[in-house]
Parts: C-alpha cells; sequence; structure tokens
C-alpha cells in the first residue's frame, strides 16, 4: 500500500509540479504518522526523485552557477533556521501551517495561471494589430 | 534590486523548505521566471539543484531526532514509478489544464489540512 502512496506524486514530479506537496498530504490522510515524520520520509523520497533531474539539468547547460552562487548561502542559511524551528512545533499546528501554505500556494498559482493567460491574450492581440 | 529580490526569494524559498520539507520550488521557480524574467528551464534546473542541497541538510537535521522509517523505500519506489510514468505522458496532456486542476486542488488540500 505505501509502494502506491508515492505513485501520484511521482507523476506530478515528471511534470514539475508540486509532488512534494502531495505526498504530505497523502501521508498525512492514509497514516498516522506525526507532521515531522512524514516531513522526513518526503525529504528522501525528493532526494531520490530529484537527483536524475539535477543531473540531466546540469548535463544540458541549464543550471546558471552565478544565480547558485547568489541563491545558495541564503537559502541554506535560512532553511536550517526554519528546519530546527519546526522540530520544536507540535505536530497539529505544523500541519495547519502546511494547511494555510498549501492555501497560499494555489492562490499563488491561480495568479500565476491568470497571468499568463492575459500575457497570451495581448500578444494575441499585437499580433492582430500588426 | 534584481539582486535584493532574489536574496528575499532565496530566504522565504529557503525557510520554506526548512519548515515543511517541500513548496521552495513552487515559490522560487515562478520568481525566478515572472517576476525576475529568468529562463524557465535554468530557473528550473537551479532551483532544483538548490533544493536537492537543502534537502540533504535537512534530512541531517532530521535524523538526529527521527528514525528511518522501512516504509520510506517503498514509498520512494512508488515516486520512482510515478515518474516514470508522467515521464511517458508529459507530453500527452494538457499541462495548462493540469496546472489549473492542480492549483484548485492545492487548495483543496490546504482546506483538507487545517479542517
Amino acid at each position: 500500500m505505501t509502494f502506491l502512496y508515492g505513485i501520484l506524486p511521482g507523476i506530478l514530479v515528471a511534470f514539475g509540479m508540486g509532488g512534494g506537496s502531495l505526498l504530505i498530504f497523502t501521508l498525512n490522510m492514509f497514516t498516522d504518522y506525526a507532521q515531522q515524520e512524514i516531513q522526513y520520509i518526503n525529504l528522501w523520497a525528493f532526494i531520490f526523485a530529484s537527483a536524475y533531474s539535477v543531473f540531466s539539468y546540469g548535463k544540458k547547460g541549464k543550471i546558471d552557477k552565478d544565480l547558485l552562487k547568489i541563491m545558495l548561502p541564503f537559502t541554506v542559511i535560512s532553511c536550517i533556521v526554519a528546519s530546527i524551528i519546526s522540530q520544536g512545533i507540535d505536530t497539529n499546528s505544523l500541519k495547519k501551517y502546511f494547511g494555510i501554505f498549501l492555501i497560499i500556494i494555489g492562490i499563488w498559482q491561480v495568479f500565476q495561471i491568470g497571468y499568463k493567460y492575459i500575457k497570451k491574450k495581448k500578444a494575441k492581440n499585437i499580433n492582430k494589430e500588426g | 534590486m534584481k539582486k535584493t529580490a532574489i536574496i528575499l526569494f532565496s530566504i522565504l524559498g529557503g525557510a520554506i523548505n526548512g519548515m515543511f520539507s517541500t513548496g521552495a520550488g513552487l515559490i522560487l521557480i515562478p520568481a525566478l521566471v515572472l517576476l525576475l524574467k529568468y529562463d524557465s528551464l535554468v530557473s528550473r534546473g537551479t532551483v532544483i539543484s538548490i533544493i536537492s542541497i537543502l534537502c540533504f541538510i535537512n534530512i541531517l537535521i532530521y535524523s538526529r531526532v527521527y528514525e528511518f522509517k522501512i516504509e520510506t523505500i517503498w514509498i520512494i519506489l512508488g515516486c520512482i514509478v510515478g515518474s516514470m510514468i508522467g515521464n511517458m505522458i508529459v507530453g500527452k496532456i494538457n499541462k495548462n489544464i493540469l496546472s489549473i486542476i492542480f492549483a484548485i486542488f492545492t487548495i483543496i488540500m490546504g482546506i483538507g489540512l487545517i479542517r
């Protein structure tokens, strides 16, 4: 059964969409693990699922090293601080915070889809006028 | 200005990854592409590389407190098989429709967790 929990998130990983969010949600719904334990499982799953992608993007030269050098120190420091904080939060609260985060992400995605749609429509109109 | 924005998004993305072990890509990739005008594939490649490093650091932090569950191996295998299925159908499904479905489902998942 646990094998099946990974299938749909894995499909989303291939589409470049939030496979991790779906895996955490699925494990929350169907297991009684604490939120932190679920997050730990997700970390392992991501490391394996992303290994091929990192290799593939690197091979195609699609990793911007200058951008990476700027981003990495700041992401690492804030990640370590947040990770330590998250382990001190009780599991139900952390689950709720994650739920709030997902709602914000969902709205952010709707905004992105709308932005792309408007941009496409504008480009079409310019082409028509041209 | 652009560098400041990159730093601010990096801090936000890192904090989210540290807090929830996921979600940094959902913020960083669109921020780089839509707001900072980076190429989509370069943004994806760079962010996935960064997140892999963050996940590795997170695993080190988590492993001090939490045990590795044997079920994790099955879940990882499921993810790999799912990823292979996804790669087979990736060109056959309209990504825009999938994005809309996923956005709505993300909101539903969020509501399900805070209830």
